[in-house]
């Protein structure tokens, strides 16, 4: 803007808007390849859940074995949705947090087009029966370095606007953000180094163990930290309050550094890998409750500051679900790393149902509330329909109840009762958990809907069809007077300049 | 807004360039883990199969010292037996030509053995059938009908 | 929002900002931003005692697990001596089992497709080596196939009028006796075959006796095997329908 005003209000809102124009195509891109590739993810997991219970369903396809269908659903869902969506969370949040506009937009929305590229090969790879088989590394062996390097060329540039920043002030999520960006290539680089880099010389356990670390580590190093980022952004923000408790933040994030890259080898109970590690891990996912409880304490003490908040916030009312889902994800975690629960879960479908409550039920809720805040900002259009908005929000949580209850719980210890006991018949088995397992078909078909809609929905944002207003997209019409005064068409705004008489 | 102190075109090429640097300095450590940490790993089936290859090179030693003839220069000698017995070999070589091909997957009887008594057999066993010997003489019975060409 | 002219006499005002037009350039490009709340991050609230109460709590039972490994690098503990799962309340499982000539004829039948049919032919015929299907060797007695089995064949042997020479590895070196009654009924109830005799495992037990103690060392010969074609097996045969055990071959009382 040329003109010179003395309202720093005013040059603030042109600086933060002029950000948001910047990184429209990158953030953009992100998030909708990111949701389209959930929602395959989701395909792919309802037909492999189908095949776990219905095992004729679809025979005779050799791409659609229960085998190559798992490892596709979870490294889609991962590589697919889940780093997208961060990546354009992170490159946001850290624009807008160090008063950045973003210089290498072009180049960001060029390193996602390959990224989607590399998973589009990998997921065919695995398809085509050519997969790696190591857990949540299935893509074939030459991707990861691929990914790696696209990485590089997302996240440099965030450090860069993080080290350049404006102002005094260090927020929290910017901590959470600056710990992520070296966090994440760190775990990548070690997990798949060892995991998969040694793969066939003889160092099966190592390999194994850095496995089962590099599950763990990517939740807790990664999807963990970039929405707490984003909830410590969206909770004061939409509410306009304070974060609860500042010291608190600090002793939350510092908790997690320290206990979070300990835990995942307590999968590995009682494997020929040295003890200590075992219980070590055990030990720290129990103690990850503890950063846990910080960051819920702090974000929904600040969201109920201001009581209409969440009914009215799409944002704020994802955000607080996912800070929710994250106690509920500590909390199993904990429960399933203590030895007594153990001898039930290990082995049982509780693994993947807890990751799949990780997954979903907590940071793909923090992440679609920071998308619903996000989105308007740098498309400068409203949300088109509410009633697309709460559907998404209620099938998505109805979802992930489901799972995290019938799968992962009910289902886990019964899987695991089944397990300990020796003269269980086959047919036996299959016929007590069949209604555990169609549970997570029909949870993975509610979230399916919900995500469809999603995707619609920010289908129509991408194409600029989304409502040309000055107010936000709330849950609730305010019945009398909105406090952005009223409404008015973007449009008719011009109409004011020609209005006005010049001087 | 007052100026952005901490913005100038140096720090932000001075990050860039450390933020690749890191990644660099990682990848020449995993480089250098690769190629210079070597155990020597083996499992259970090399070694044993390392004994069993020992074993093989022995039998396969004991057998060819046990080779008495070299099969090859047997042939002939068997044909003209054959060809001397017209009578026996008519009966007996529509069966034998039709067995010979199928005797190929006959699982390792020692070939060594009958060859070996086959100059000492084809006299004496000239008037009954002749008899249907394994594998490497097989291949003698169709040449038979060729050869005299 | 108002629409005003800027005032000259409000010297608040700068002159040239013409407000409503920034303003709504603002509204316009940056609706959204303009709406926005400040970030503010100085909460103060005290952590309250109930959060250390519940973290000293976590610490203590993460603790307890941390330190129930003893060893640091030892695996002992994950190894407990003498522990045997626990049965469920439905009790032992069924055990298979089945009339003994199904039980035969099909273990008999799984053993001839994979050890025997490569060389003897899937319908008996004798590929490369002599038939199984009407030969006196196999149907006089069980002596013979038993004798083959446990200590192969060599030399020449005339099979229903043809000589053939060869080696029959012995097959059967290794099989329990329920697996060998299994293949003599079977070769003797196949390919045309129709002795009917249902050997009880005691039986074979015998044969097996006599074949250990066997004066030639080595594989059989026709010779050796042609008297024994007379030698029949004492004692009584399995009534038709006895049950017996699929994998044992003991007899199951009907309850």
């Amino acid at each position: 803007m040329s003109t010179e005003t003395n309202s720093p209000y005013l040059e603030d809102t042109q600086l933060r808007a002029d950000i948001d124009r910047s990184l429209r195509h990158p953030v953009m891109f992100f998030f909708t390849s990111g949701a389209a590739w959930l929602a395959v993810s989701l395909v792919l997991g309802i037909l492999f859940s189908a095949k776990v219970h219905s095992p004729g369903f679809l025979d005779g396809c050799s791409f659609l074995n229960t085998g190559v269908l798992y490892q596709a659903h979870l490294s889609t869902m991962i590589y697919g949705w889940g780093a997208q969506a961060a990546f354009g969370v992170i490159i946001w949040l850290m624009s807008r947090l160090s008063r950045q506009e973003c210089k290498a937009s072009g180049l960001i929305l060029t390193a996602g087009h390959v990224w989607n590229a590399c998973i589009a090969i990998g997921t065919i790879r695995i398809l085509m029966g050519e997969g790696s088989g190591v857990a949540w590394m299935y893509f074939p062996k030459f991707i990861w370095p691929v990914l790696l390097a696209i990485y590089f060329f997302i996240g440099i540039w965030a450090v860069i606007a993080f080290r350049v920043r404006r102002g005094g002030h260090i927020y929290i999520s910017q901590w959470y953000l600056m710990a992520t960006l070296f966090w994440f290539p760190w775990v990548f680089i070690s997990g798949h180094l060892f995991a998969i880099g040694y793969l066939g010389e003889g160092h099966e356990m190592m390999a194994t163990a850095a496995s089962a670390w590099y599950r763990s580590a990517l939740m807790f190093l990664f999807f963990t930290p970039v929405a707490i980022a984003s909830a410590y952004y969206i909770a004061p923000k939409v509410t306009g309050r304070p974060v609860y408790s500042y010291n608190l933040a600090l002793f939350g994030f510092w908790a997690l550094a320290i206990v979070g890259p300990w835990t995942g080898f307590q999968r590995l109970m009682g494997a020929p890998i040295p003890s200590f590690m075992q219980f070590l891990s055990a030990g720290a996912a129990i103690l990850m409750l503890i950063p846990a409880i910080a960051v819920a304490i702090n974000i929904l003490k600040t969201a109920s500051a201001k009581k209409d908040a969440m009914a009215h916030s799409p944002s704020l009312r994802f955000t607080v679900a996912g800070v929710v889902g994250l106690l509920v994800f500590a909390a199993l975690g904990a429960l399933m790393s203590v030895p007594g629960v153990m001898k039930y879960t290990q082995f049982s479908t509780a693994q993947y149902g807890l990751e799949i409550t990780g997954l979903l039920g907590f940071f793909s809720m923090c992440m679609y509330g920071a998308i619903y805040f996000i989105v308007p900002r740098i498309t400068n259009r409203e949300w088109i329909s509410v009633g697309l908005i709460r559907q998404h929000f209620w099938l998505t949580v109805y979802g992930v109840l489901f799972i995290a209850i019938f799968y992962t719980l009910g289902g886990g210890f019964l899987h695991g009762e089944i397990l300990e006991n020796v003269n269980e018949s086959q047919d036996s088995a299959y016929t007590r958990l069949f209604p555990y397992a169609v549970s997570l078909t029909t949870g993975f078909i509610f979230i399916l809907i919900a995500t469809f809609f999603f995707c619609c929905h920010l289908l129509l944002m991408w194409l600029r069809l989304g409502r040309r207003s000055s107010h936000p997209t709330l849950l609730v019409r305010h019945a009398h007077g909105s406090p952005h005064g009223p409404e008015g068409d973007l449009d008719k705004l011009e109409n004011l300049d020609s209005n006005l008489s010049t001087h | 807004m007052e100026p952005n102190l901490r913005d100038t075109p140096l720090r932000r090429f001075n990050t860039f360039w450390w933020g690749l640097a890191l990644f660099v300095v990682f990848g020449i450590a995993c480089f250098f883990l690769r190629t210079f940490v070597n155990d020597e790993m083996t499992d259970v089936d090399k070694e044993r199969g390392q004994e069993r290859l020992v074993k093989k090179d022995k039998v396969e030693a004991a057998q060819a010292a046990a080779l008495k003839v070299d099969p090859t220069s047997v042939f002939d000698k068997l044909q003209n037996t054959l060809n001397a017995a017209p009578a026996a070999s008519a009966v007996a070589s529509p069966e034998a030509a039709e067995m010979a091909p199928a005797a190929e997957p006959t699982p390792a009887p020692a070939p060594a053995a009958p060859v070996e008594e086959a100059p000492a057999e084809a006299p004496t066993v000239t008037p009954a059938p002749a008899p249907v010997t394994p594998a490497p003489a097989a291949p003698a019975e169709p040449v038979a009908p060729t050869n005299p060409e | 929002m108002s629409v005003q002219p800027i005032d000259p006499k409000k010297p608040d005002l700068e002159e040239s900002t013409n407000v409503a037009q920034q303003h709504a350039a603002v509204s316009r490009s940056a609706s959204a931003a303009s709406r926005e709340q400040q970030l503010r991050e100085n909460g103060l609230e005290p952590v309250s005692v109930w959060l250390f109460i519940a973290g000293s709590i976590i610490a203590i039972i993460a603790g307890s697990v941390l330190f129930k490994s003893n060893n640091l690098f030892g695996y002992d503990e994950f190894v407990k001596s003498g522990y045997i799962q626990a049965e469920g309340e439905g009790g032992p499982p069924p055990v298979p089992q089945g009339p003994v000539e199904q039980v035969y004829m099909a273990k008999g039948k799984e053993l001839y497709s994979g050890s025997c049919a490569g060389c003897h032919g899937a319908d008996g015929n004798g590929a490369s080596c002599p038939p199984l299907a009407g030969s006196s060797w196999v149907v006089d007695s069980p002596y013979v196939p038993a004798f083959i089995l446990k200590n192969g064949l060599g030399g020449e042997i005339i099979v229903k009028g043809k000589a053939s020479t060869g080696t029959m590895p012995a097959v059967g070196g290794s099989y329990s006796d329920l697996e060998t009654a299994s293949i003599i009924y079977y070769i003797q109830n196949s390919f045309g075959n129709e002795v009917g005799k249902l050997y009880t495992l005691e039986q074979i037990a015998a044969i097996n006796e006599a074949s250990e103690g066997r004066s030639v060392v080595g594989a059989c010969t026709a010779a050796e095997l042609e008297p024994l074609k007379k030698k029949q097996v004492t004692g009584d045969f399995f009534a038709a329908g006895t049950v017996i055990n699929k994998k044992t071959g003991e007899i199951i009382e009907a309850e």
